[in-house]
């Protein structure tokens, strides 16, 4: 190898996207798959029924400790009640409260880390630690996702119960993992953290569950076009 | 004449149903769209479904319903599929099972022949002598006894589990079950409506006979009020699920349903029951005779598939039901040569049923005798008097019972008590009312007529989704009473249970040895415990143990049930299958380099990648590289994170500078070691923890218990991050791996700069690393952790960088043998649920000057007791074959044990650690280890094998 080559990030899954045939590009120091062949194939498949991918880049942060509510109030989310998520005013980030004392920060791909510095407070007891490396995030869309989702998940998951904008600390299939429902587009999504030491039995329980579903890859090209389209509050986020 | 009749509900619809085909034994059956195999079987002409479990007896259709065992086959290579209940599909593959060489004519029938060296409970009295005749005669038994065939090989595909939630459940699709979820769901509740046909309606639907007398649907069929129903129901969004079988009530409101492939977990604020009843068989002589059938399995087979039961028919019956089967089957153009209507006045009905106007002979005081047949029926004898009549069909329509089975696993075990009760009316237990919470109601209850179930179903419904309504009008208990074990000597066998092949002759035996309880009956006999779980036969082993006791029925009270209440696919059970597999950033190198894996817990890891003697030699003489990310990894932050650590663990680490890192062991509040490796300070208030690969979720909890403040505290402010999984972490081992490291940084690594258990950060091939000095294989060091995502990525720059320096991956059993040649010790493997620091040889990491620690008390007892034994090294001849968990012995008993032996190429002989006797734990000691040829004699030692002194870790 070429010692001198800039250093690239990969997922667990990299060898699973190179199988499936997926065409990878390079966003933000990290190789991801851009697409499976048809971009517009997958969007109609998530529309149709259930589409899932891996949400690569962008940046977790975990905040722990008593200064958990001045960090909410210092990013204007104090509103955000625990077991909720919202966006951040003015950033490309969303706020998932777990607990009183407990919140991630989800910074999207393309936000400027040097920003990240400044969401975070200088307040007693309160700890941000950078999980990005650790979780695989897996992007859920589609009107079947519940479907999918009830395979793995003993949660409620009826869209009625388990709203836009909710969040759980979970298991699936024997698994802890995050939960997440952030629609995109008019259409249900999930996002589904889990730790990336897990990420390739996941993804196997996933497929296996949608045997009979008819699930179908997604692409990073294909998740933000429909996260563009009708996004409602894009430009606050 | 064709086994297709020309009339009944669905025969409008059959010239638009589709044809198509599958095979039966390999002969091609042809079927109808909508047929059930069973259907498709019967109309084609087979009458044997199938042989019994231990007599091999040929069974043909009986219930139609999927409660009984008659008609189970393989269906695709899954056994015990229920064809009367399993929809035909094209191109299906269905062979008989338990029977050799076919159906027809099976030479296991055989065994019939011996039923007298075969009485019930015979197992358990023969075959004792000589010692071993039953390994023998068990494997015989179960060759041809058992249900058909697991499939071997290859996992099938679909299976899978769902959780699901809903507000009501509703089991059973019949009228009243259909009233609940429609009156629940119109309340505004979440409605889930799970029935086992393939459509709800219940013994409705195809009943183009019985009309409504009252209500909103008089005047309507009972065919047309179910699908008026049915469509109800989805048009106020209630789920219906069928073809779903509802086998279990679990504790925490959950109810298990198997539905084709998939085991639902349904959770439920409410549950209606709705289960029905069904024709209960009475025992005669013959009873198990193909061509013998309940008169609601007629009907279905009459109705829902326009397929005609027989062509000359017996009914024997005892209520207006009966007579009323005995016109529809005349008007499906079947020859009814005599209806027996136990009942002396036996006309009670026949206005109504129109059956006099057949010219049908219908018989008052009469029951079934005895059923004459070789394979299948041909005639049967009434008593009393011994009328015998010509047919091909027995009807059996003399009585209800209700379908409890779910009923009885939330039920209690003593009549009264709980939701069972016993009617003696009807002479049968039945629901006896609801708790609020699981409620019971229609034919469950003891209603009978359509208007009564729809009356309580809606009551129930509303009930369920606390809304205002009616309160349920009391069922009537309309059952009739009728004996179940019919009367007369007729030769032949009378079985009680048709799962099992038990008779009223065993029943008797068996009470005759003294097993005159309905609970030891049922495990001495294994009545009641085949597929139907008693649904089938439960009354009439009751019955036939009271005949032979003298006590009432009602004394043999059901026992609270178990789930499953019906036999579930194991696929569906567990499809769960969740069992993680947890792989580190670098899997896919490892086996790119030909690495064979290794399952270590949870964890896929290297074992070996050439040869251990190899990667070894690489190791102490050049550099290796070792894949460690499975090591737990804690991040401790806080101004009291430092008391944090040093109360869960065993030494000290406040007196640790930023940039310094020690070995270090927690043990439980019994001193017992639970897990060990290294806290390092990486700033003030920062630390960095490595764990054992399965000990992390372990010591994380220690540590977060241990934050959590006390009666009236306040909490510590210190935060535990497990970042396990976000460190990729590699072992770069060996005399050049200063070397190699150093051409990958800018980082001064010179054992001034970052001396032996030194920590800093430093960038390597690009990426943010932190870097650590440590020893475990006893060499020059440097522990690599790296962001996850970039583990590949550095893993690949080493082993280039490496290249000039003889660099090789070396796996976790070639770590073995460096580790124990340096007498470090592995948590779980050296140590067991007993072990303490002291004993072990590591006195040195605990520190009783602390003030507290997990461990402390018990470890200062232990110390001034001294324990039995220590854990020491020893050594043996260069070939000496000990497998680990060998004895230690000492005066021809066992005295310790060995928990870790290899060969160490490094020395040339072989090393280990054992348990010893505190007396032989000396320098020089010998003691004798039971090695795989015999007794070896093995020195005893205190230190490390290899460099004593730790220059080279140090260096």
């Amino acid at each position: 190898m070429n010692l001198a080559a800039a250093p690239v990030a990969l997922s667990p899954l990299h060898s699973h996207w190179l199988r499936l045939g997926a065409e990878m590009t390079t966003r933000d120091g990290w190789q991801v798959p851009a697409h499976f062949g048809s971009v517009e194939a997958e969007i109609r498949a998530a529309r149709g029924g259930v589409a899932f991918g891996e949400r690569g880049g962008g940046q977790i942060l975990e905040a722990v400790g008593e200064g958990v509510p001045e960090m909410a109030t210092h990013l204007d989310v104090s509103g955000i009640a625990p077991g909720a998520a919202g966006p951040v005013p003015r950033e490309r980030a969303r706020w998932c409260r777990l607990a009183r004392d407990q919140a991630r920060l989800l910074h999207d791909r393309g936000s400027d880390p040097a920003r990240i510095g400044s969401l975070v407070p200088d307040t007693d007891c309160l700890h941000v630690t950078d999980l990005s490396a650790g979780l695989t995030t897996f992007a859920i869309l589609g009107p079947r996702s519940p479907d999918l989702l009830a395979r793995l998940i003993r949660l409620d998951l009826d869209p009625a119960r388990f709203a836009d904008r909710r969040l759980a600390q979970t298991g699936a299939a024997g698994v802890p993992v995050f939960l997440l429902r952030w629609d995109r587009g008019g259409i249900l999504a999930y996002e589904l953290a889990a730790g990336r030491d897990v990420a390739v039995y996941l993804w196997e329980r996933l497929l296996h569950a949608g045997e009979t579903l008819d699930v179908a890859p997604m692409g990073l090209d294909a998740m933000h076009q429909m996260e563009n389209e009708n996004r409602p509050g894009a430009e606050s986020e | 004449m064709s086994s297709r009749a020309a009339q009944g509900a669905r025969i409008g619809r059959r010239e638009a149903r589709a044809r198509f085909s599958f095979t039966f034994d390999g002969r091609r059956v042809e079927a109808e769209e909508a047929d059930s195999i069973a259907a498709a079987l019967f109309a084609s002409g087979v009458r044997i479904f199938t042989r019994s479990f231990k007599y091999h007896r040929p069974r043909g259709l009986l219930c139609c319903a999927g409660r009984c065992p008659n008609c189970l086959v393989n269906v695709d290579g899954a056994p015990n599929v229920r064809a009367c209940v399993t929809p035909a599909r094209p191109g299906m593959q269905v062979r008989h099972q338990n029977a050799w060489p076919s159906l027809e004519r099976d030479a296991l029938s055989a065994a019939g022949a011996f039923d007298r060296l075969l009485p019930v409970g015979f197992y358990y009295k023969t075959f004792i002598h000589p010692p071993g005749a039953w390994r023998l005669a068990a494997s015989a038994i179960r060759r041809v006894a058992g249900l058909g065939c697991i499939q071997r090989g290859g996992t099938p595909e679909g299976y899978h589990h769902e959780y699901r939630s809903t507000d009501v459940a509703v089991v059973g699709g019949g009228p009243a079950g259909m009233a609940a979820a429609l009156a629940a769901a119109r309340a505004g509740r979440r409605v889930m409506l799970v029935d086992e046909q393939e459509a709800p309606g219940g013994m409705l639907r195809g009943d183009d006979r019985t009309r409504v007398r009252v209500g909103p649907h008089a005047g309507q069929t009972s065919a047309e009020v179910a699908e008026r129903l049915a469509a109800d129901l989805e048009a106020a969004g209630v789920e219906v699920r069928t073809g779903a079988v509802a086998f279990g009530l679990y504790e925490g409101r959950l109810l298990g349903i198997e539905q084709g492939p998939a085991a639902i977990e349904l959770r439920y604020d409410g549950l209606i029951l709705a289960t029905g009843a069904f024709e209960r068989p009475p025992v005669f002589a013959g009873n198990d005779l193909p061509g013998v059938m309940l008169g609601t399995g007629a009907q279905r087979l009459l109705r829902l598939y326009g397929v005609r039961p027989g062509r000359r028919a017996v009914v024997v019956t005892a209520h207006d039901g009966g007579l009323e089967l005995a016109a529809e089957l005349a008007e499906a153009g079947i020859e009814v040569a005599a209806v027996a209507d136990g009942r002396a006045a036996a006309d009670h009905g026949l206005a109504a049923s129109g059956l006099a106007d057949l010219g049908t002979r219908v018989l008052g005081g009469q029951t079934i005798c005895r059923a004459v047949g070789g394979r299948c029926l041909e005639a049967v004898e009434l008593a009393p008097g011994g009328g015998r009549f010509e047919c091909d069909l027995l009807c059996l329509s003399t009585g209800w019972e209700p379908a409890d089975a779910l009923l009885a696993q939330e039920a209690g075990g003593v009549a009264g008590v709980g939701t069972l009760v016993w009617d003696p009316a009807a002479g049968v237990f039945r629901a006896g009312g609801t708790d609020g919470r699981v409620m019971a109601v229609g034919a469950l209850t003891g209603a009978a007529t359509l208007e009564e179930c729809l009356a309580l179903g809606e009551a129930a419904g509303l009930a369920a989704a606390g809304a205002p309504g009616p309160s349920a009008p009391a069922p009537p208990g309309a059952f009739p009473r009728t004996p179940l074990i019919c009367p007369g000597s007729a030769a032949g066998r009378r079985f009680v249970c048709l799962c099992e092949d038990v008779t009223t002759k065993d029943i008797a035996h068996a009470v005759e040895e003294g097993f005159d309880q309905i609970e030891l009956l049922k495990r001495y006999s294994t009545a009641s415990m085949g597929p139907c779980q008693g649904k089938m036969c439960r009354a009439a082993v009751a019955e036939s143990l009271a005949g032979c006791t003298g006590a009432p029925v009602e004394a043999a009270v059901p026992s609270r049930a178990r789930p499953p209440g019906r036999p579930v696919t194991l696929g569906a059970l567990g499809a769960e299958h969740a069992a993680p597999v947890r792989r580190t950033p670098m899997h896919d190198r490892h086996v790119e380099l030909g690495a064979r894996m290794t399952d270590l817990g949870e964890w896929k890891r290297p074992e070996v990648y050439s040869s251990v003697e190899e990667e070894c030699r690489a190791v102490r003489e050049w550099v290796g590289l070792i894949d460690v990310s499975t090591l737990g990894k804690l991040e401790v932050v806080g101004r009291d994170a430092g008391g944090l650590l040093e109360r869960v663990y065993t030494n000290r680490c406040m007196d640790l500078g930023p940039g310094r890192l020690r070995y270090a062991v927690a043990c439980d509040d019994a001193g017992i070691v639970v897990d060990d490796g290294t806290i390092t300070r990486l700033e003030e208030e920062r630390w960095f923890v490595t764990t054992t690969t399965g000990g992390v979720e372990g010591v994380e909890q220690s540590l977060r218990w241990a934050a959590v403040p006390g009666p009236g505290g306040t909490g510590a402010c210190a935060h535990v991050t497990n970042r396990t999984a976000v460190l990729a972490a590699m072992n770069l081992a060996g005399p050049r791996a200063r070397e190699v490291l150093g051409s990958l940084t800018d980082a001064d690594l010179s054992p001034t700069a970052l001396p032996y258990l030194g920590a800093r950060q430093a960038t390597v091939a690009g990426v943010p690393a932190l870097l650590l000095r440590v020893g475990f294989v006893g060499e020059l060091g440097y522990e690599v952790h790296v962001p996850a995502g970039f583990g590949a990525f550095v893993w690949d720059a080493l082993l280039e960088a490496g290249r000039a320096f003889e660099i090789r991956p070396f796996g976790v059993e070639a770590q073995r043998v460096l580790r124990l040649e340096k007498g470090h010790l592995i948590v779980g493997h050296d140590t067991d649920s007993l072990s303490n620091p002291l004993d072990a040889g590591m006195a040195w990491v605990v520190k009783f000057e602390k003030a507290d620690f997990s461990g402390r008390a018990a470890l200062l007892r232990a110390s001034e007791r001294g324990g039995p034994q220590r854990l020491a090294g020893f050594t043996v001849a260069d070939r000496a074959v000990i497998p680990e968990g060998s004895h230690v012995v000492a005066a021809g008993r066992p005295a310790g044990r060995v928990t870790s032996y290899r060969r160490s190429p490094t020395l040339g002989c072989g090393i280990g650690l054992a348990w010893v006797p505190e007396a032989d734990a000396r320098e020089g000691a010998t003691v004798l280890v039971a090695g795989a040829s015999g007794l070896l004699s093995a020195r005893v030692t205190l230190r490390p094998f290899y460099d004593p002194a730790g220059a080279r870790a140090r260096s």
